[in-house]
């Protein structure tokens, strides 16, 4: 049997593509980590990814290969990664530089694959679209609509008038 | 209109990722993300993102919103003020004094309250020296508390905001009025009369700071930034006030008090809104009112007492928290007899970031080699170091550089002549400690004020060392070389006498004034329990 070092999994999208990675790349990801724990035997059983479609699979995997020695995050990263949204390491904000499906694609497939480095990375890329900017030019980049009344949108405006920079 | 949620992929996200991506934003894009849509409004609203946003400028988290609905209201009454409570220990720039404030929220009133940390000396109890019996030891056990039934600082949850005096409204240099360059009103009316409002700086550029500047903090103090404490107009212009959250400093405030007569409760409003108002009122010491300014408006019902401006900075906590490497630094108080009790920072500075001496301290060069000219490297080194800190100074005197005993006049009390006559354990340890000790006045007296030097230690390690003491009040504490600073009313003739700084523990320290034959000694001040001060 190969050491733990070089095994192999074989992961299935939804799209149905087998995709062969490292067993250590695969188990940044605590949901494949305890699959492979559950099944006992890696390497033969393919692993399927349900959620997760070849092209985010393969851009997830390649977040998972460069992050594949990081020591395991303590408690106290949590509280700290809080504080500050702007400190996205060089490397993760070259590899968050992608269009905004595939931006949210891969929080979701982080979040259901359970990677956890991932997921926050990925969501302050998010918050950082939204820092600095007034209520239409989020609008803009989420392309979300405007569904309030005008009254309710005077109430919010007034609500939220302590934060008008003047 | 009704949106389409499957236009935008964001909204789609399940709202626990919705919620992970705002718990990395600001809470002023909470507020612009909650105007976007009913959505993010909702979201942007959720107290599970308010509770550490409000937390984080607290000690302690606290568990519920006290007064306040929600924690996003509690954040919303104070968001101008917050960082008084997260910065908490404050010093003002009041003359000579100065005062010391300890900032904390108040959760079952839902205020930020400034309290003055006040010191009570006991009676000393004056005792001779075992090494040298003319030396009197006097004895020193403060009572170190909160003024609380006069608050410095007390923003209520509905404080009101105190529009800033607008008496030449067409003069452009007063800033335009924006959330920040207003005033607030704070519920400090202790006796009916007494107003205060709190006003937000604007930090001055430190490429604008010369050593002859101006600044709050004073340069000797440690400080991310610095504003400037002198104002020809009350501290109204757009120079000193900020228009732009940006602007705004979290390292220093201004405080305005003033007194006013009335025949019947005055609004705030009234008081500061209408430029009529203002001038009938104000005092002569204030050069705004001086030109084309009218002198009866308002009816005459108002005196108005001239006015009062403090500007306070806070204390990086690096240069406060003692550290295994600083065990020594930390807020103190000392024992200046006839003045009381005194508040100091005392912080040891890395050799990197170590000032160079004062001027005047050029005769401890003697004093240091005179005694140990067989001394390590870091005698070298502290040599190097004594410079003049105020290069465009006046010429010094030649005895400043040469004479072995502290120049200028000699002040009451100035005794004896500095000379060692000391001995004991003088074999040094090898585990010493490193490095400079300095000793700044937080508050002060009509001799040295608030913002000075108290005593200098240049080098607690080998370089300074003296001896151990071995005599029964102070046995095994190490005994350094300092620099006692020392004026004459008024600040004047300031001078550094010897002195030596003996290091009785990590808590108490104690100052030889070899000048003038007495010990004094220096408490550290328990910030911990001052924070649960009732």
């Amino acid at each position: 049997m190969a050491s733990e070092a070089e095994q192999t999994v074989k992961l299935v999208s939804s799209d149905n593509v087998e995709i062969v990675t490292e067993r250590k790349v695969a188990e940044r990801s605590m949901l494949i980590k305890n699959m492979i724990e559950d099944l006992g035997a890696p390497g033969e059983e393919p692993i399927p990814i349900m959620n997760v479609s070849e092209a985010v699979l393969r851009k997830v995997l390649e977040w998972c290969t460069h992050h594949k020695n990081d020591p395991a995050p303590s408690q106290d990263d949590d509280a700290d990664s809080r504080k500050k949204t702007t400190d996205i390491e060089d490397w993760d904000q070259k590899f968050m530089q992608v269009d905004q499906e595939m931006l949210f694609e891969i929080i979701l497939a982080a979040n259901y694959m359970d990677i956890k480095a991932l997921l926050d990375v990925g969501c302050k890329t998010v918050a950082n679209m939204i820092k600095g900017k007034s209520p239409e030019e989020i609008r803009k980049t989420f392309n979300i609509q405007n569904d309030f009344t005008p009254e309710e949108e005077d109430q919010i405006r007034r609500e939220n008038e302590w934060a008008e920079d003047r | 209109m009704a949106s389409d949620p499957n236009d935008s992929p964001l909204l789609q996200l399940p709202t626990e990722l919705i919620q992970h991506i705002l718990s990395y934003v600001e809470p002023h894009d909470l507020a612009q993300a909650a105007q976007t849509c009913r959505h993010l409004q909702i979201q942007s609203y959720d107290d599970l993102l308010w509770q550490p946003i409000v937390n984080r400028s607290l000690p302690t988290p606290i568990p519920t919103p006290g007064p306040t609905k929600s924690f996003r209201d509690l954040y919303v009454a104070h968001h101008l003020h917050w960082f008084l409570v997260k910065h908490r220990i404050w010093i003002g720039d009041s003359e000579p004094g100065g005062k010391l404030l300890l900032a904390r929220y108040n959760e079952s009133t839902g205020s930020i309250e400034g309290n003055t940390v006040v010191a009570t000396r006991g009676v000393p109890k004056a005792s001779l020296w075992e090494k040298d019996p003319i030396v009197i030891v006097h004895s020193f056990e403060p009572r170190i508390s909160l003024d609380t039934n006069r608050p410095a600082v007390k923003l209520d949850i509905d404080s009101s905001d105190a529009d800033p005096p607008n008496d030449q409204p067409a003069d452009r240099a007063y800033a335009a009025h924006s959330t920040y360059s207003k005033e607030t009103l704070m519920g400090t009316v202790a006796e009916s009369g007494l107003y205060s409002s709190l006003m937000l700086c604007r930090a001055l550029p430190s490429s604008a700071i010369t050593g002859s500047t101006y600044v709050w903090p004073p340069l000797r103090i440690p400080a991310p930034s610095r504003t400037r404490n002198v104002s020809q107009d009350g501290y109204n212009s757009v120079g000193h006030r900020p228009t732009r959250l940006s602007e705004v400093s979290h390292n220093n405030f201004r405080l305005r008090r003033w007194v006013e007569y009335t025949g019947r409760r005055t609004n705030p409003n009234f008081i500061f809104g209408s430029g009529g108002g203002m001038s009938a009122t104000l005092g002569i010491n204030m050069p705004y009112f001086a030109p084309g300014m009218e002198s009866t408006v308002g009816g005459g019902m108002t005196i108005r007492m001239p006015e009062d401006i403090t500007t306070y900075a806070t204390l990086p906590e690096s240069c406060y928290i003692p550290t295994p490497q600083k065990p020594w630094q930390g807020i103190w108080c000392g024992d200046y007899s006839g003045h009381g009790a005194e508040f100091l920072l005392i912080t040891q500075p890395d050799a990197r970031d170590e000032s160079p001496l004062p001027r005047g301290t050029n005769w401890l060069r003697r004093w240091f080699r005179g005694n140990r000219r067989d001394s390590d490297s870091s005698n070298a080194s502290f040599v190097s170091a004594v410079e003049h800190m105020d290069t465009d100074d006046e010429s010094h005197s030649p005895e400043d550089v040469d004479t072995f005993e502290a120049p200028g006049p000699r002040l009451d009390g100035f005794r004896r002549p500095p000379v060692d006559t000391i001995v004991g354990d003088t074999q040094d340890y090898d585990d010493v400690p490193t490095g400079r000790l300095e000793a700044i006045k937080l508050t002060g007296d009509p001799n040295v004020p608030r913002g000075e030097y108290t005593f200098i230690a240049p080098d607690i390690g080998h370089g300074g060392f003296v001896r151990i003491a071995d005599e029964e009040l102070f046995r095994g504490a190490r005994v350094v070389r300092s620099a006692g600073h020392i004026a004459g009313r008024g600040f004047t003739h300031d001078q550094y006498t010897p002195s030596q700084l003996i290091m009785v523990s990590h808590d108490t320290l104690a100052q030889f004034w070899q000048g003038f034959g007495h010990i004094s000694y220096y408490k550290r001040v328990d910030l911990d329990a001052l924070m649960e001060c009732q």
